[in-house]
């Protein structure tokens, strides 16, 4: 299991130009990468061969967008073999997934927040030790961006930190996401950091968002990090203790110089960290 | 009056689903800001959207916007989409047109076009040994729809065509015949080309299977060429 390194979420618009910037420049490489099985689980062809060359080449994390942990629809069992068998085929060395739900009498493909509810609790929590059970391994989730929580009756943070207790699973803490959040619910990101049990954060996500409003900012994945999720990360690696954090970027592709030279300031916030010691 | 605390968790997912697949017909869960609900209406909508749109590129470019959206609106509130895998949802939609949509009001050819563009999806996923061919059959020539040739009325022939994945993963399609699709059928049922063209004879009522036989191997001889069967 990786410890620390800066990685690269990798999408289908990448990999040709992350497997031309290998053979190139070797040096400014990610440390590992993570990919989305929901998107290439029954693929073939030439793109899905290309994410074979990666996966062979570097280490890898997963990271999944249609378990729906807390939805009520069933847990689908068929792909739940499908995902253990993928991440035994590429070496998936961690596997993560949101904690959210995304089915609700079929699927709807994309995030819905979870009520705050303790009834909401015992179910995620249940579907978390099913998936585990049946992964034969932990699996980190990670706290999701929000833009409303309907029938709330408890705060993120005790949501969060009772699932992670009653699911005994692992944590993918997504800085951008608590930075958006905080904006979008008034409260403060370093408290909640702080707040979260620093020794199940496997691994850290970084991420640009748009801002739709001064109090309303939206979790796009199309932009570069801004420097407050930039200050925010390297107060979680004081808090948390450096993590292997990915770089997510899903549409607007910069140049591929350009998106590695943003991994390469995870690895500086990272060494900043260790020279701080 | 519905009494929002006492609904269970499947109630209140359901509600709050219901109201994203279709805010004009289901109603906001309670006390949620009209502003940040309409961020999740229009993510979600237009990511399934452009997700759809990327994959029925045809069917896209001959609706206008608004009866494109209109379509994707009722996809996302009437069906129920079971796939997990994100390059499968075309297929989801393919479903819906052929089984479940009323169709009424479409264009005739609608949910054959969306079989058509769904297939090469498909085939470029399968995993079949390559070159690998799919005989396709169609009431409409789906194959030479868009912008400029949108017909109305049935044709009198079917439109027979091979979707074929090349050895180097490239994905082709030719126009055939009935004998041509029912040729590569009894290829894959009977092991011997003697046997196959016994069979293709009776069925066509074909009085020289001497005769038969050369244009059997001389329509193989030309599919390999092409690629679309592999050379054996």
């Amino acid at each position: 299991m990786l410890t620390e390194g800066a990685g690269l979420g990798v999408r289908r618009g990448l990999l040709k130009s992350l497997l031309d910037a290998e053979s190139a420049h070797l040096e400014f490489m990610p440390d590992f990468m993570e990919v989305t099985p929901d998107n290439w689980i029954g693929t073939a062809g030439s793109t899905t061969k290309q994410l074979h060359q990666l996966t062979e080449r570097f280490s890898f994390f997963a990271h999944g967008l249609s378990l729906s942990l807390g939805g009520t629809d069933p847990l689908d069992i068929a792909f739940i073999s499908q995902l253990k068998h993928f991440l035994a085929v590429h070496n998936i060395l961690c596997y993560s997934e949101h904690l959210s739900y995304c089915s609700a009498g079929g699927h709807l493909y994309d995030l819905m927040p979870i009520p705050f509810t303790d009834e909401a609790i015992k179910n995620t929590a249940a579907r978390i030790r099913e998936v585990q059970d049946r992964l034969g391994r932990r699996i980190a989730i990670e706290n999701v961006s929000y833009y409303a929580a309907p029938f709330k009756k408890l705060s993120e943070i005790e949501f969060i930190n009772a699932i992670v207790a009653a699911a005994d699973c692992d944590l993918l803490l997504d800085v951008n996401n608590v930075y958006v959040n905080s904006i979008n619910h008034s409260y403060d990101p370093r408290a909640f950091i702080a707040a979260l049990p620093a020794d199940r954060i496997a691994y850290m996500h970084v991420a640009g968002h748009y801002v739709e409003d001064q109090d309303l900012r939206i979790d796009t994945h199309a932009a570069p990090v801004c420097d407050p999720v930039w200050d925010l990360l390297g107060f979680a690696y004081q808090h948390v203790g450096i993590k292997p954090t990915v770089l997510e970027r899903d549409f607007n592709y910069p140049p591929i110089e350009e998106l590695l030279a943003e991994v390469q300031v995870i690895r500086d916030i990272q060494q900043a960290e260790r020279s701080r010691d | 009056m519905i009494d929002h605390d006492l609904l269970d968790l499947r109630k209140q997912q359901l509600l709050f689903a219901s109201h994203l697949r279709n805010p004009a017909a289901f109603p906001a869960p309670p006390g949620v800001e009209e502003r940040r609900l309409d961020v999740y209406r229009q993510l979600f909508f237009s990511n399934v959207s452009n997700l759809l749109a990327g994959t029925f590129p045809v069917i896209r470019s001959i609706l206008s916007d608004e009866t494109w959206q209109a379509l994707v609106r009722d996809f996302y509130t009437h069906h129920h989409s079971a796939t997990p895998l994100f390059p499968f949802i075309a297929g989801e939609f393919a479903d819906y047109l052929l089984n479940e949509r009323d169709t009424t009001d479409d264009y005739p050819f609608l949910a054959e076009l969306a079989q058509y563009e769904w297939s090469e999806i498909a085939l470029r996923h399968s995993d079949e040994a390559l070159p690998t061919c799919w005989p396709l059959v169609f009431r409409f020539p789906v194959h030479r729809i868009g912008t400029n040739f949108l017909p109305q009325q049935v044709p009198v022939t079917p439109t027979y065509l091979l979707m074929y994945r090349q050895i180097d993963e490239q994905i082709k399609f030719m126009e055939s015949s009935a004998a041509t699709l029912r040729l590569l059928q009894l290829l894959q049922a009977l092991p011997a080309l003697d046997d196959v063209c016994e069979q293709l004879a009776v069925e066509m009522q074909h009085p020289d299977i001497l005769a038969l036989k050369v244009m059997v191997q001389d329509t193989l001889q030309q599919l390999r060429l092409a690629g679309v069967i592999e050379n054996s």
